[in-house]
């Protein structure tokens, strides 16, 4: 069914439609309403049973700030950025470098470095999983930011790379041609002419890097294990075992973990779905 | 010495030969108009120059200096892109100035060298925008500003003016050819429109099928074509060219053999080899046949349809046996340049007239049979205007 | 060494730039990838020497029931995943209108998609949770009892599939919007012109201008199926039993928790086999639009 555009001389029936499309977003949104209903409640709401009724006052302030002072979140809410923000500015870096050589030179073997960026970007984590630890254990830094950093630079690369090398390749031909005609080398030509016509597209790669690696739990676990550097994902993971009982706790938590790439993602949404459909829809 | 050489350029995709050994020199800053239809291979050829494309044969020599494995920046060239190829990110001024400042010339220098090219383009007062902001006459002077800066023996133009729309496009030619004087520098100007190859040039390279078919001055290759290719690509409307059959030979002529048309003679080369019964094929250009009843030989006809650009008309005639191939507008119609004043309708029954002086005869190769012509004649090249 | 490296900066500054991405990515990636394959020929703890077995870790795996469990519901989250490009497309097509207000509509709807999966885990336990649970409150006003779904062996996968299927439903939904946004308006106009409307201009003029974003929507959801490893491990620990364990999961468990590397690798291992597949299919589909061919 694919239906026509709804006019502007076509008052009711856009009303209608508006009414139809709430419901069925009311209906999509309902279990996380319901985990937004939970983390505003008193924790005695709770344990009388009244989950779903009229809250019996809102603790809104009060469930929020003892998600940071009840339990570690606050500290793993930094240890996240601490992890979260290096990696992204460190695969934008190798990103752009890689992207360019790749859309912009001609030699024997582009199409396979590129392919196995790509086709490596699909594996399951899991057969590369002990080899990393491994690895992490052996140069000394497992168990510390850097093991997280080093593998989601390391893996982040491959998509981030077909990101950057399509968009690269839909730039104009001429504009490289005029900097190698006035002389320009290729670092440059990397620094004057590259870096600033890419800055689009490094801003929607960093919101899905951020989201990316803002979201990763399963590296979380197998590299980082112990509290002190443990991001937020493994951390609510934990939290739901631990506090089992405190659904008001739990649902703020959730909350203030999902906030960060929910915030980018509504401020830069533009960016975050070209990025996203990137590739998708061209051709 | 000269100061710009191609000397036996070979171009290759896969099996397909793009350019075939092509060759060429300049001893005094000429500025030379590559010209052909599209795909002949004159882009490749410009890119080979400017150090964009390998060649994998030949060498491009530059004031002496064989530059063939040179990169584009240290070849001493400039280069005007089709789509001038700005930075949008940068001002007008970083744009025209980004050559020397990649070669780390002081500052001092490249503002100098900026607002002394933009006072010749006369944009001085752009030179803080941005080339969004710039409308695109505007934009082709900041690429040509940007070339200039360089002060570069050789200038390059890909196509510059084809983005361009018909009033503006005349007066950048106008400009060009008024820099081209004022510069001490070559330029080798691609293009596939013959209006510019004609009137900018001061040698024109016809080029077809990755081969050069002619070079020389543009009269030169308007009123001595070497072959039916060149004479057929230079001028608008295009020649007519009619098949016929050589009916006899003699040492200074030889006789035409078509239906319709009789008793045409005309002037051979020495060298032409002719033989009585080969075919060839008579070339007549549109302005060289008459309407007002003169001429030595005549023709009847019927006006099929005629146009009226302005300062001439050009009518389509059907002149019965005598049939046009590959003709304009697709019948076998002659086409016919008239002045104004000679007012044709269609429908309107008329006499065609032309002078066997006027006639070009190729063989079935394709080359010229007729002889030389003097530069001053009838058919002065600024008619090709249109 | 100034002119040196001028005249071979042709090749030289391309290799410089290359050289750290590939670097890292072949060594923490691909290498790894490798490795994994040669340590599942091993028997090993992870901490003492490794001992060579040959195909023992196979042979064991064939016979492990768990094995088995773990592959059906892979396969299970792979049929139930397909359902997520059609009912992507169904929002897609639903809020494709120019309207005001409808942004922020859509917005909305993406925001399964923005959040991690251990919080839509979280999200759906709570949804499914028998005592106070919403889906316990819509069973209660039926007047009915609530199954407790995660703690059924015969319901849990399913339960967990769905919580999957709500990010993934979302992603489709963003291309398929990116798509319709990028539809030829004038060959929808000529086919209204010719009198197509609803399913058939669905079907024979959006549709086939969908196939790119099709491919891409059915890659991406049979990634995600086969990757499932956050959702189990919140939801259920890949319980009760190890009923609703993938061979993701159960590989994590086996070397992470058992300490049986060897074994895990070798599950890994087969993880790999019915990813490579996909993956080649994938890098040929992929390379034959680049050459142009598709």
């Amino acid at each position: 069914m694919y239906p026509r555009q709804i006019g502007a001389g076509e008052p009711v029936k856009k009303a209608l439609y508006l009414t139809a499309v709430t419901v069925v977003l009311l209906l999509w949104l309902l279990p996380l309403l319901a985990v937004l209903m939970t983390s505003i409640r008193p924790g005695s709401d709770i344990m009388m049973g009244n989950y779903w009724g009229w809250p019996s006052s809102f603790e809104l302030v009060e469930n929020y700030l003892g998600v940071f002072t009840q339990t570690p979140m606050g500290h793993y809410f930094f240890n996240s950025l601490v992890i979260t923000i290096p990696s992204v500015l460190g695969v934008l870096c190798l990103s752009t470098l890689t992207g360019y050589v790749l859309s912009r030179y001609r030699f024997r073997g582009n199409i396979l470095l590129f392919a196995v960026f790509v086709g490596g970007n699909f594996l399951p984590f899991q057969i590369m999983m002990i080899p990393v630890r491994n690895l992490t254990l052996a140069l000394g830094i497992y168990n510390t930011y850097l093991a997280l950093i080093v593998f989601h630079v390391a893996f982040q690369t491959g998509f981030a790379t077909l990101f950057m090398r399509n968009f690269i390749a839909a730039l104009p031909d001429e504009l490289f041609e005029a900097a190698r005609a006035e002389g320009a080398s290729p670092l440059q030509t990397l620094i004057h002419v590259v870096v600033p016509l890419v800055r689009p597209a490094l801003a929607a790669l960093a919101i899905l890097l951020f989201t990316f690696i803002w979201n990763d739990y399963f590296w979380a676990v197998v590299l980082s294990p112990s509290d002190s550097v443990k991001p937020v994902t493994a951390g609510l993971a934990n939290l739901m075992g631990q506090y089992a009982a405190s659904w008001d706790l739990v649902s703020a938590a959730t909350i203030v973990i999902s906030l960060p790439p929910v915030a980018l993602f509504f401020f830069m949404q533009r960016h975050f779905v070209r990025g996203l459909t990137m590739g998708a829809v061209k051709g | 010495m000269n100061d710009f050489e191609l000397d036996r350029i070979v171009k290759r995709y896969g099996q397909r030969t793009t350019l075939d050994k092509i060759s060429l020199a300049t001893t005094e800053k000429e500025f030379i108009v590559v010209v052909g239809p599209s795909g002949c291979g004159k882009s490749t050829l410009l890119k080979i120059i400017a150090g964009l494309e390998p060649a994998d044969a030949g060498r491009v020599l530059i004031d002496g200096r064989d530059v063939t494995r040179l990169e584009p920046g240290d070849r001493d060239i400039a280069m005007v892109f089709q789509s001038y190829a700005l930075y949008p990110h940068m001002t007008v001024a970083e744009n025209m100035g980004f050559g020397l400042r990649m070669a780390g010339r002081p500052k001092a220098e490249i503002r100098e060298a900026v607002e002394n090219a933009a006072s010749i383009l006369q944009i001085s007062d752009y030179l803080d925008m941005r080339p969004k902001q710039l409308s695109g006459g505007q934009r082709q002077r900041v690429a040509i500003g940007r070339a200039i800066t360089r002060s570069p023996s050789v200038f390059l133009f890909d196509e510059p003016l084809s983005n361009l729309d018909a009033a503006l496009r005349t007066r950048m030619r106008i400009e060009i050819g008024m820099l081209y004087r004022r510069l001490d520098a070559t330029m080798i100007y691609v293009t596939h429109d013959q209006v510019e190859a004609m009137t900018m040039a001061t040698r024109i390279v016809l080029m077809n099928q990755g081969g050069i078919e002619q070079i020389g001055v543009p009269s030169e290759l308007y009123v001595n074509p070497v072959n039916r290719f060149v004479a057929g690509f230079l001028g608008s409307p295009r020649m007519n060219f009619m098949t016929a059959r050589v009916a006899d030979v003699d040492d200074e002529s030889f006789g035409v053999s078509l239906e319709g048309l009789e008793g045409v003679r005309v002037a051979r080369r020495p060298e032409a080899r002719l033989v009585t019964g080969d075919e060839i094929t008579l070339g007549l250009r549109p302005e060289d046949i008459r309407t007002d009843g003169g001429g030595e030989h005549r023709l009847a006809g019927q006006v099929s349809l005629v146009e009226e650009p302005g300062r001439e008309s050009i009518a389509y005639i059907d002149a019965g046996a005598v049939r046009a191939s590959e003709s304009e507008d697709g019948l076998g119609h002659l086409t016919v340049q008239a002045d104004r004043r000679t007012p044709m309708r269609r429908d309107d029954s008329v006499t065609l007239g032309f002078d066997s002086d006027a006639l070009y005869v190729f063989d079935a190769a394709g080359n010229t049979m007729t002889p030389r012509r003097p530069l001053d004649t009838p058919s002065a090249p600024n008619k090709a205007e249109s | 060494m100034h002119s040196l490296l001028h005249r071979h900066r042709g090749w030289l500054w391309p290799t410089l730039f290359l050289a750290p991405g590939v670097i890292l990515f072949w060594v923490v990636i691909v290498a790894s990838s490798a490795e994994s394959l040669r340590i599942s020929f091993f028997q090993w703890d992870g901490l003492g020497d490794m001992s060579w077995v040959g195909v023992d870790n196979y042979i064991a795996l064939f016979h492990d029931p768990q094995f088995y469990t773990s592959l059906k519901n892979n396969i299970i989250w792979l049929v139930l995943f397909m359902a997520a490009p059609p009912l992507g497309l169904a929002i897609a097509l639903l809020v494709n209108q120019q309207l005001r207000g409808l942004r922020l509509v859509k917005t909305l709807f993406f925001m399964p998609l923005v959040m991690s999966q251990v919080a839509v885990g979280v999200v759906f336990t709570w949804f499914y949770d028998p005592a106070n649970g919403l889906l316990a409150l819509v069973f209660r006003a039926m007047n009915a009892t609530a199954p407790a779904l995660l703690s059924d062996p015969q319901w849990v996968t399913v339960a967990v599939v769905i919580a999957g299927l709500w990010p993934q439903v979302s992603f489709c939904m963003i291309l398929f919007m990116a798509g319709l946004n990028n539809l030829d308006d004038s060959q929808i106009e000529a086919a209204r012109v010719d009198g197509a409307r609803g399913f058939r201009m669905l079907y024979h003029v959006v549709l086939p201008q969908l196939r790119q974003v099709n491919f891409i929507a059915i890659a991406i959801t049979v990634i995600g199926a086969l990757r499932s490893f956050d959702m189990v491990s919140v939801m259920t620990g890949g319980g009760p039993f190890g009923s609703s364990s993938v061979l993701a999961y159960q590989m994590y468990e086996e070397s992470i928790q058992s300490y049986r590397f060897g074994y895990g690798a070798a599950i890994a291992a087969v993880l790999f086999v019915i990813m490579a597949l996909f993956i080649a299919w994938y890098l040929y589909r992929m390379l034959r639009i680049e050459r142009g061919t598709a």
